[in-house]
């Protein structure tokens, strides 16, 4: 019991300080560590999950939205698409079975962690337009611009929020990944933000984190409520990422984003196909290792 | 100046449902380390989960906890709603309130459609 925990603990903290870095509430490591050490039936483990994303989200971005790097008016503009794609989510995962979840995690973690190595190179090549586009009907009636003082290229650097509908379809599609597979789904966030909104890197990353713990909270109170949440898991869970993610959003700045990506790439690539086995094995009956 | 008003506002209630649930948490797992006894995974209802937490034990700590760390964020779209119509900024203010229906209505499903796990 007390090994477990501590053990439990320790394999939090790993998880909030990664998915702090990389935005994303540590779910990607939460949910296989839970399911493939402790053997926690998978809508059990995500549910646990969903919760340490909560803890983990509320601990960075209470310090991103207090450094003003998080558009918070952004974050709540598109929290509308992702809250409700998590209500759908969370209500496609309790009705299937747990070794489908698995597969489906594992693939969709297993395309993150490409996509991660396929734009490993993107940040530094984006152009910040600071100027709003007039015949974009949305953007212009948000007319969401601002800026944010960064500290590794030591400047202030202007922005303005583009394509804002695109950018709402795809937090819808983040959200119901969330719900449905426990992750936050902070990449798939950052991603659209970053490529498509054009806003810059550090600024999607606090914002995205800012949004998850709604998100994640729409989807973990019909987990709750369906009696899904096992607070001796989820406590030590919880809180680790929180410290974990409290350590990672303290140096999150001084990272540059590629080394972040190749990080992901390795970690989450791993996980995934751990994941997809189990599901084959546990469902199929087909093990391939 | 609004927006900066706003972000104190948000950071302070994110700072206050971290440190709640940190002690809440910390009490639970001082608790359950003390107890050490071993523990079996299970699925709870709605009723154990409110029983236990009636009841005043080492998970009516865990499940404090975990109750102030979803209420966090919902608390603070509710708190957001109430500062834009304060404010006036009729479009944020709507913005807000669609999010708050939304968390509003997991609740609800939650509550009213008791879901068998898969």
């Amino acid at each position: 019991m007390f090994v477990d925990l501590i053990l439990l603990f320790v394999i939090a903290i790993i998880a909030g300080l990664l998915g702090s870095l990389v935005g994303i509430g540590g779910g990607i490591i939460i949910v296989p560590a839970l399911s493939l050490i402790y053997r926690v039936p998978i809508h059990n483990a995500i549910a646990a999950s969903l919760i340490s994303v909560i803890a983990t989200s509320i601990a960075g971005a209470h310090k991103y939205v207090e450094q003003e790097i998080t558009n918070v008016k952004l974050g709540m503009f598109l929290e509308v698409p992702t809250t409700l794609g998590a209500l759908i989510g969370a209500f496609l995962a309790l009705i299937l079975h747990g070794w489908l979840l698995s597969v489906i995690f594992g693939l969709l973690v297993f395309i993150m962690a490409i996509y991660s190595y396929l734009t490993r190179e993107h940040d530094d090549k984006i152009e910040f337009n600071s100027e709003i586009d007039p015949n974009n009907k949305l953007e212009s009636f948000l007319g969401l611009r601002d800026s944010y003082f960064d500290a590794a290229l030591n400047k202030k650097v202007d922005y303005a929020v583009h394509k804002p509908l695109l950018g709402s379809l795809i937090s819808l599609l983040a959200g119901i990944g969330s719900g449905l597979l426990g992750i936050g789904g902070g990449i798939i966030k950052v991603s659209a933000m970053n490529s498509l909104m054009k806003i810059p890197m550090k600024v999607s990353v606090a914002t995205s984190k800012f949004m998850i713990g709604v998100t994640a909270a729409a989807s973990s109170t019909l987990y709750f409520l369906s009696g899904a949440i096992d607070p001796y898991y989820v406590a030590p869970v919880a809180l680790g990422t929180m410290a974990g993610a409290t350590i990672g959003s303290s140096i999150m700045n001084r990272f540059k984003s590629k080394f972040i990506k190749l990080l992901f790439t390795v970690v989450a690539g791993y996980l995934s196909i751990r994941m997809i086995l189990k599901g084959l094995s546990d469902g199929l009956g087909i093990t391939l290792f | 100046m609004e927006d900066i008003k706003l972000n104190r506002t948000v950071s302070k209630i994110l700072a206050a449902g971290i440190y709640t649930t940190i002690f809440l948490y910390g009490i639970g797992i001082l608790l359950l380390l003390i107890n050490n006894k071993p523990h079996t995974f299970s699925s709870k209802s709605l009723e154990d989960i409110i029983m236990s937490f009636l009841s005043f034990n080492t998970e009516s700590f865990l499940y404090a906890g975990t109750i102030t760390l979803i209420l966090t964020p919902i608390f603070r779209v509710f708190v957001s709603v109430i500062f834009f119509l304060k404010s006036g900024d009729k479009k944020f203010f709507y913005i807000t309130l669609l999010v708050a229906i939304i968390l509003l209505l997991s609740i609800f499903f939650g509550i009213f459609f008791s879901i068998k796990l898969g």
